[in-house]
């Protein structure tokens, strides 16, 4: 005891105050980046010049001066993919600026997206990725910023616009002209276990899917993308009448999950088949082209989900956003992401771009995507509606058999 | 003297008090907490017949569920490894304390491929036997299944929390009960139970608070395809929505889930705080100058071996056989000749990177660091007030401190969230968001209860005639508390030190929510590859995981004192006689 209040009793000055280190250093938690410049307001992103060259300049200028970037890529991509793709994309542009690149699935960070805008603050990514039905969520609530002077700027910085191969608006289009950019696109369709199914007793229509005989057979993902597009899809449509397909559906099916989860519990046998995108089939396959799994289209029709950049309102780095939105269109990036997502660009040129086109063509499959002609661009508006997000919320609902 | 440690517990109690506030203002707001208006809508929404026809019975099944399978585990496992003399006593606490470390999902998914109608592999033998197509056997779609699994998970926090009680549990207590002629099982049942009926039902309301508030495996068995819809998915959803198109927050609901959530939970705390309380009228546990008594099992210890070795094998070895199996396959398939022939370790190649390089472990490894550290300080500082001072507010003090635990992580995750959000247009000054720090304010929040559990058993224990002769000799508080006080407690610091350490490394709802590109934490980087399909690279980081906690907590173990029995109710004795007095 006198051993312990003697050592109370000794003289500190030999030592180390820690404690009063360790409470000045704790604030430092709180920095996100040590090198940040202060947070600017700029909006848009326009090149002065309407020469392409010019217009470039500018923009890589601005680039340069805010000396960072910000961007997401898709949460499924390999981490491996981020050294090289921002090698590239510094190298294209002669920029030495500090990129910070994070996989993040937009369904997840698109609702605090939107609650940033609301909420006049920041984006925490100057640039973001997103399918068809998250973009118009994050376009529809003014969380995306106008690209102005854009196709001049996609022509200089894409060689397949700039040859003429590749038209500007199919890179932009619709109600996301000026704002959102496609990069790459999948289709919807079943993927099924050849050893549980066979490929003559699939369900050949979406409404097959609520035949007793499907009864815990299937899963499909909580997303509305497998559903959504079916009002351009059919000749007459009732919105009612779909719902209750939607919901018995969704009481017959095993399990609502996400897709990659459902695919590899198809392989794994626990369930026969999956609503799912067609890269799945691919990626399965390149790991194992063993495993027991083929995919098969719809009769009916089968969504062509495309995926988009866009730059965030308030980012903090427009400029160097939107050259990234904009070089993520080449096929220089392409070659980095697509050998291990195995994702097409359904206007690339690439070998699994060719397979992409050749296989629905062959299979005569009705592929539907929301920028094909002005039926479905008004669909896609619709959604933005109030009555269209209470419909696309019940669709939500009855995926989940409620 | 008490000025500090008041206002330090002041300082942390008004974070939860504000976000408490901010969860319940949430649920009468038309839309984001910054626009005007007053609306009851959200609670109108949420008040439909599936409520309560579905999801209040499911979390109910859940909740009580949970508390039956780990109090039927944890209760005779607390017994054998703290008060008899059953061999192997070490290593098999070692191995309980690894299984909070061991992610949920894979539990869940080892349990799918054990017990599933169609792939199940229990059902096949079962079927082979009896000659049966399938048997209708599954842990999915069932609330049952998921307290079955919750079940497993949580006896270990009950397990560590029933033996502390345990070990301390004065002997001539149950020597008197045996020399009045009672038999073993008797003894355990009318003397030995009910001294540490405080200690079991906090141990069951913690299991049931957590058993509510967990996501992951309710939704992998059933959930979220809304076959078993419980508060917790229901809550979920609010915030994370399904349908891309619809994704914006439902800010209003998501406080409304969070406030029924912690209805139940606030009603057990009130339960156990009742029984604490009557408990001190007739405490008999004292702190001074005895050693529990050790059962001899004899014959039978074989027996209790095995009941040890059948909870790990459920627990423990199953997942672990499921992770590493994962991790060495390209594609998930069931074991089988073929899938053999397919193994590898190519999911370990590149694996740091696939995780995010060492910006994540050392994000990682900061947060673990400042959260112990963090959770230890404010605990002592809270239990300081609420043991060893008669300020008039220690009571509430320690009924507030307790509070965060009866409302779901999820919920203070999200305020903390949206605060973050506004904090940076109207406060541009206070990074909260993207930032490790947010992260480490909602573990803090979150761990404080427990934390302050352990302290305060912790300095009750320690006499307060060592204070006085410090004291007398003209020391300050501060250097009482730093050189007499935390030197006694220190197996106790230790314990909580690693546990909370623990807890921050496999935590993942909180940490997901609020993580950003400057943020990222192991625990999100392994959600994110499972859930974007690499299952393979998950498992292998999952199996790492695992590995570098089992080595980190048999050092513990080594360094606290060998034997891990009880580790509270170790790290909470006093010294011995000759030292104290």
């Amino acid at each position: 005891m006198m051993r312990i209040l003697r050592e109370v009793r000794r003289p500190r000055s030999v030592r180390l105050p820690w404690q009063i280190l360790v409470f000045l250093l704790l604030p430092t938690l709180f920095v996100t980046d040590f090198g940040a410049k202060p947070f600017s307001m700029k909006l848009a992103v326009a090149a002065e010049s309407p020469k392409g060259k010019q217009a470039l300049d500018a923009l890589v200028a601005k680039a340069k001066q805010e000396g960072e970037l910000v961007a997401t890529i898709q949460s499924s991509w390999s981490k491996g993919l981020i050294q090289p793709l921002t090698d590239a994309f510094k190298k294209r542009f002669g920029l030495d600026i500090k990129i910070t690149i994070a996989n993040v699935n937009s369904a997840r960070h698109f609702p605090v997206a939107i609650a940033e805008t609301q909420a006049g603050a920041p984006a925490t990514y100057d640039v973001v990725q997103g399918d068809d039905a998250e973009t118009m969520s994050i376009v529809g609530a003014e969380a995306t910023q106008k690209v102005s002077n854009w196709a001049t700027l996609l022509a200089e910085i894409n060689p397949l616009v700039r040859s003429g191969k590749v038209r500007s608006d199919a890179i932009s289009r619709g109600p996301f002209q000026d704002h959102s950019f496609v990069f790459m696109a999948n289709v919807k369709q079943l993927i099924y276990n050849t050893k549980s199914i066979s490929e003559k007793d699939l369900p050949r229509t979406h409404k097959d899917l609520t035949d007793p005989k499907y009864k815990g057979k299937f899963a499909q993902p909580p997303w509305t993308s497998h559903w959504e597009i079916a009002p351009v899809a059919f000749d007459k449509f009732d919105r009612n009448e779909w719902l209750e397909v939607v919901r018995r559906a969704g009481k017959n099916s095993a399990a609502v999950i996400g897709e990659s989860a459902a695919v590899q519990r198809v392989v794994l046998g626990e369930f026969a088949f999956a609503l799912a995108q067609d890269r799945y089939t691919r990626q399965i396959l390149a790991k194992d082209p063993k495993a027991p799994i083929a995919a098969r289209f719809f009769d009916d029709y089968n969504e062509l989900n495309q995926v988009y950049y866009s730059v965030r309102t308030r980012a903090r780095h427009p400029a160097a956003g939107t050259l990234w939105a904009l070089w993520m269109t080449t096929a220089d990036a392409q070659k980095i992401w697509q050998p291990s997502d195995l994702q097409a660009v359904p206007y690339g040129d690439s070998d699994l771009d060719r397979e992409f086109r050749q296989g629905i063509e062959k299979s005569k499959a009705r592929v539907i995507g929301f920028l094909d002609n002005e039926k479905t661009i008004e669909l896609l508006k619709w959604y933005r509606t109030e009555e269209g997000r209470k419909y696309l919320d019940a669709l939500a609902k009855a995926i989940r058999g409620e | 003297m008490d000025a500090i440690p008041l206002a330090f517990s002041w300082l942390l109690l008004s974070v939860i008090i504000a976000l408490l506030a901010f969860v319940l203002y949430m649920t009468f707001v038309p839309g984001l907490p910054t626009e005007p208006g007053f609306t009851l809508r959200h609670w109108s929404n949420v008040a439909s017949s599936r409520l309560l026809t579905s999801v209040i019975p499911n979390t109910a099944i859940v909740g009580f569920g949970t508390i039956f399978i780990g109090a039927f585990f944890a209760l005779p496992l607390a017994w054998l490894l703290n008060r008899t003399n059953l061999p192997l006593r070490t290593i098999f606490t070692a191995i309980i304390g690894i299984v909070p470390v061991i992610p949920g999902f894979i539990l869940a998914m080892g349990w799918i491929m054990l017990l599933d109608e169609r792939i199940g592999l229990i059902n096949n033998a079962l079927a082979s036997v009896l000659g049966i197509p399938s048997v209708a056997l599954s842990v999915k779609d069932s609330p049952w299944g998921i307290a079955w699994v919750l079940g497993l998970i949580l006896t270990a926090p009950i397990f560590f929390l029933i033996g502390g009680p345990l070990c301390r549990i004065d002997p001539s207590l149950e020597e008197a009960a045996s020399v009045s002629g009672m038999k073993h099982l008797t003894v355990l049942r009318r003397v030995t139970l009910p001294l540490v009926w405080p200690g079991i039902l906090g141990g069951m309301i913690y299991t049931f608070m957590t058993a509510v508030s967990i996501f992951e495996i309710p939704a992998l068995l059933g959930a979220a395809s809304g076959k078993v819809p419980v508060l917790a998915s229901e809550i979920f959803y609010s915030v994370r929505p399904g349908g891309p198109i619809t994704a914006t927050f439902a800010y209003g609901a998501a406080g409304v889930y969070g406030t029924l959530l912690a209805v139940p939970s606030l009603l057990a705390l009130y339960l156990y705080l009742r029984v604490l309380h009557q408990a001190e009228r007739y405490q008999v546990i004292t702190g001074k100058g005895y050693r529990s008594r050790e059962t001899d099992l004899g014959a039978f210890a074989w027996v209790g071996v095995l009941f040890v070795v059948l909870y790990l094998a459920l627990a423990v070895g199953l997942p672990i056989f499921v992770l590493v199996w994962a991790s060495l396959m390209p594609v998930l398939q069931m074991p089988s000749r073929e899938a053999l022939a397919k193994l590898s370790f190519e999911n370990y190649h590149g694996l740091l990177e696939e995780l995010g390089g060492t910006d994540v472990i050392w994000n990682t490894v900061l947060v673990m660091g400042c959260v112990s550290l963090l959770v230890i300080f404010f605990s002592f500082m809270i239990s300081w007030v609420v043991v060893r001072t008669r300020v008039p507010s220690r009571k509430t003090i320690d009924m507030l401190a307790m509070l965060p635990h009866a409302i779901p992580s999820l919920a203070f995750a999200f305020a903390l969230a949206m605060i973050a959000i506004l904090a940076s247009r109207w406060l541009p000054w206070l990074p909260l968001s993207g930032t490790l720090g947010i992260i480490m304010i909602a573990h803090l929040v979150n761990r404080v209860p427990y934390g302050t559990r352990v302290m305060n058993s912790a300095l009750g224990q320690v006499h307060h005639e060592l204070e006085e002769v410090a004291q007398v000799c003209g020391t300050r508080t501060p250097t009482i508390m730093r050189r007499v006080v935390l030197p006694l407690i220190k197996p106790s610091v230790v314990y909580l030190a690693v546990w909370t350490a623990m807890l921050s490394f496999q935590e993942v709802t909180m940490a997901l929510f609020l993580s950003g590109p400057h943020n990222s934490v192991l625990s999100v980087s392994i959600w994110g590859l499972w859930e974007a399909g690499s299952l393979g690279t998950a498992a292998a980081g999952a199996v790492a995981m695992v590995s570098i906690m089992g080595v980190l907590m048999f050092a513990v173990l080594k360094f606290v004192g060998g034997s891990a029995t009880g580790l509270v109710g170790r790290g909470t004795a006093v010294p011995p006689p000759s030292e104290t007095r």
